[in-house]
């Protein structure tokens, strides 16, 4: 019977099954600060252990702050939550990558770099964007702090059986459309909610031609679709990807890896339960306007008005994002003001991300009055950066040059945006209130924060780079 | 953990916004000053940013701010709840604030499996149904709801209004007042083969 790439590596991990669930069999479980403290008390409760420490890895970067200098003392709010964290899975013996660590950076990135996720895998973590990692060809997927507390102790979760859902994109991408317009382009055509209950599998020609780092930022995105899981079939380029990196196979055994790795495509005739496509031409750079990341649009469209929305919910739904973004309806999204240019998080902060902003920045500055900052997305990127002297473009043009660290993303540490301050964002989340009170987000991808730092207002990057050398 | 829970009966809070994200349930600023981000005085910071002004003072407006809806043990929202982030403490302030169903036309997978968990009901309406309780809803005064875990059915003060639909395993652990820790020990045995024929199929997977 022909297999979806997701039921390959689900049934082999199905260790039981009871009514609609499955006793999943999890290769990896990543805790970082924020959500991990009640699992450790759930699991004192019960009186349960780590089951395989070995599988497990502890980062830290939600709660800390990111200004060059810190510590995990920097910021006396969260300090105490994070002294608690590295006591609890050091006492436990689960290997941690604290601030200060050379290998440190957002969880997801680091998962990765450290080639912690492979292929075929199962893996896990106290954050919605765990789905990132799929981009390698893994079931990687977000649970709550109950699930971390059974996650350890068994090496397994009961879950409900994803539906499996196919999105098709193939056509060839305009130069500055990446993997981050894709999702939104996606997400905004069939809701955020079209991929809830499913595992995501994207395919085509256009996903063929993404680099990996652009299919994490696809994946990582997966979750504002509604989908837990989304994946990619892995090939070539995920293989030299992982070749080399500190956790993955070596030598003769990472040959056998990759012979292993594949068998993990879908089956031609392989039945999805649900089918979408979008045509990779029709997508130009996308834009948020409003306060979820369904109300995404051509950054040379209009915002849109409530009068033509589809139901009543939607209707009401736009009239109190109109409000709170301060937008008004029929005005085309170009030469909104912004007050915050934010290049950063597991979405949009690997190298390529920096080196593609670093392009549109080169030579420029950022708008007067802007506070423009990158908070790479591990040190390693961040070294690899400096190395490349993409640190002194983005300082030269005015950008504020970070440490490593979920920063903006989720404004659990210092970095907030400001009460009614605009903020072109690489991040995921436009929810109001996502980047520190009363912040208003506009997500697009690096290029596209670049230029709107720069022009200190929306931007469309593909005017901006035509005056380009 | 609770006990057995087969009804849940009181008065319903309609929140009828689509995508009610985790951020707007426990946004991050008051979680941090109020508990330091901890799991203690949630019900303070639940819905934070739609309850109190910058000043810190009620908004009136909002629908939690109701006099006619204190002490409301079920929530009514829209579709898609609870969207967003993996964070527990969503589901751990609603219960805190006094909540023990939320009833929503979809929810978000997370924080529905999050609910379970904790033995809050993420019970699923059809759309039909949804359009019958908002409107029953909106007739009574205070609108008294009665939830039967058992027989899947709602009622509105006294008159059966429509039944809902929930995950079976989730559901038996509410109404039985069980979590799956329990279950998953008898199937260690089948944890640990699994693992042992991925691991010797697959070396890499081990640690």
């Amino acid at each position: 019977m022909p297999r979806t790439l997701f039921e390959k590596i689900w049934q082999s991990h199905t260790a039981r099954t009871y009514g609609t669930r499955d006793l999943l069999a999890l290769d990896r479980v990543f805790l970082h600060d924020m959500t991990s403290l009640p699992a450790f008390e759930t699991l004192r409760e019960r009186n349960l252990e780590v089951a395989d420490v070995a599988r497990s890895l502890a980062v830290i970067d939600h709660t800390v702050a990111t200004a060059p200098g810190r510590n995990e003392e920097t910021y006396p709010v969260m300090a105490p939550t994070v002294r608690a964290f590295r006591r609890e899975v050091t006492e436990r013996g689960i290997p941690l990558i604290g601030l200060g660590d050379p290998a440190q950076g957002i969880v997801h990135v680091v998962a990765a770099e450290q080639g912690a996720v492979l292929p075929g895998m199962t893996a896990v973590c106290g954050d919605s964007h765990t789905c990132t990692n799929g981009a390698l060809g893994a079931i990687a997927f977000g649970i709550g702090s109950t699930e971390i507390a059974h996650a350890l102790a068994y090496q397994a979760l009961w879950l409900p059986r994803p539906k499996s859902l196919r999105v098709t994109v193939n056509g060839v991408l305009d130069p500055w459309v990446s993997g981050k317009d894709i999702a939104l382009a996606i997400i905004a055509r069939f809701s955020t909610d079209g991929g809830t209950g499913c595992a995501v599998e994207y395919a085509g020609s256009a996903i063929r031609a993404l680099s990996v780092e652009e299919r994490m930022t696809l994946c990582n995105l997966s979750i504002e679709f509604g989908a837990r899981i989304g994946l990619v079939a892995p090939d070539d380029a995920v293989f030299s990807y992982l070749e080399g990196r500190p956790r993955a196979p070596k030598g003769a055994g990472f040959d056998a890896a990759v012979s292993a790795w594949r068998d993990l495509a879908s089956d031609d005739d392989a039945h999805f339960d649900k089918e979408y496509a979008i045509d990779a031409r029709s997508i130009a750079p996308m834009v948020s306007w409003g306060t979820s990341p369904e109300d995404a649009i051509p950054v040379d469209g209009a915002v849109p008005d409530p009068g033509t929305a589809g139901d009543r919910s939607q209707r009401s739904r736009w009239e109190r994002a109109l409000v709170y973004a301060n937008l008004e309806a029929g005005k085309p999204i170009l030469g909104t003001p912004i007050d915050v240019a934010f290049i950063g998080s597991c979405t949009n902060a690997r190298l390529s991300d920096l080196r593609a902003a670093a392009r549109v920045v080169d030579g420029r500055k950022v708008a007067r009055a802007v506070r423009a900052l990158v908070v790479p997305g591990s040190s390693g990127v961040k070294r690899q950066a400096e190395a490349e002297g993409l640190d002194r473009i983005f300082r030269r043009a005015g950008f504020e040059w970070h440490e490593s660290g979920c920063s903006l993303c989720a404004a659990l540490g210092p970095d907030v945006v400001g009460r009614g301050k605009r903020c072109a964002s690489t991040s995921n989340r436009n929810f109001e209130n996502r980047q520190g009170p009363g912040s208003i987000t506009h997500l697009m991808s690096p290029p596209m924060v670049a230029a709107a730092a720069v022009n200190g207002a929306i931007t469309d990057v593909r005017t901006l780079a035509g005056t380009l050398a | 953990m609770t006990g057995k829970l087969t009804s849940i009966e009181g008065i319903a809070v309609p929140l009828l916004w689509d995508n009610v994200d985790t951020d707007a349930l426990v946004p991050a600023a008051p979680h941090k000053r109020i508990n330091g981000g901890g799991r203690d005085r949630l019900r303070e910071v639940l819905f934070h940013e739609f309850r109190f002004d910058p000043a810190g003072q009620p908004k009136p407006d909002f629908v939690l701010n109701d006099v006619q809806f204190q002490g409301a043990p079920i929530l009514l929202a829209g579709e898609n709840f609870g969207c967003g982030s993996s964070r527990e403490v969503a589901v751990w302030a609603l219960l805190d604030y006094g909540f023990r169903a939320v009833i929503a036309k979809s929810f978000a997978e997370i924080f529905e499996q999050n609910a379970y968990k904790n033995h809050l009901l993420p019970a699923r309406l059809d759309a039909a149904t949804h359009a019958r309780i908002v409107s029953a809803l909106s007739r009574s005064r205070p609108p008294q709801m009665s939830i039967d875990l058992v027989a899947r059915r709602i009622a509105i003060d006294g008159q059966a209004i429509g039944s809902f639909s929930a995950d079976e395993m989730g559901l038996e652990m509410i109404v039985q007042g069980v979590d799956e820790f329990a279950l998953t020990a008898q199937y260690v045995s089948d944890i640990v083969a699994t693992q042992r024929r991925l691991i010797e199929a697959y070396p890499w997977l081990g640690g």
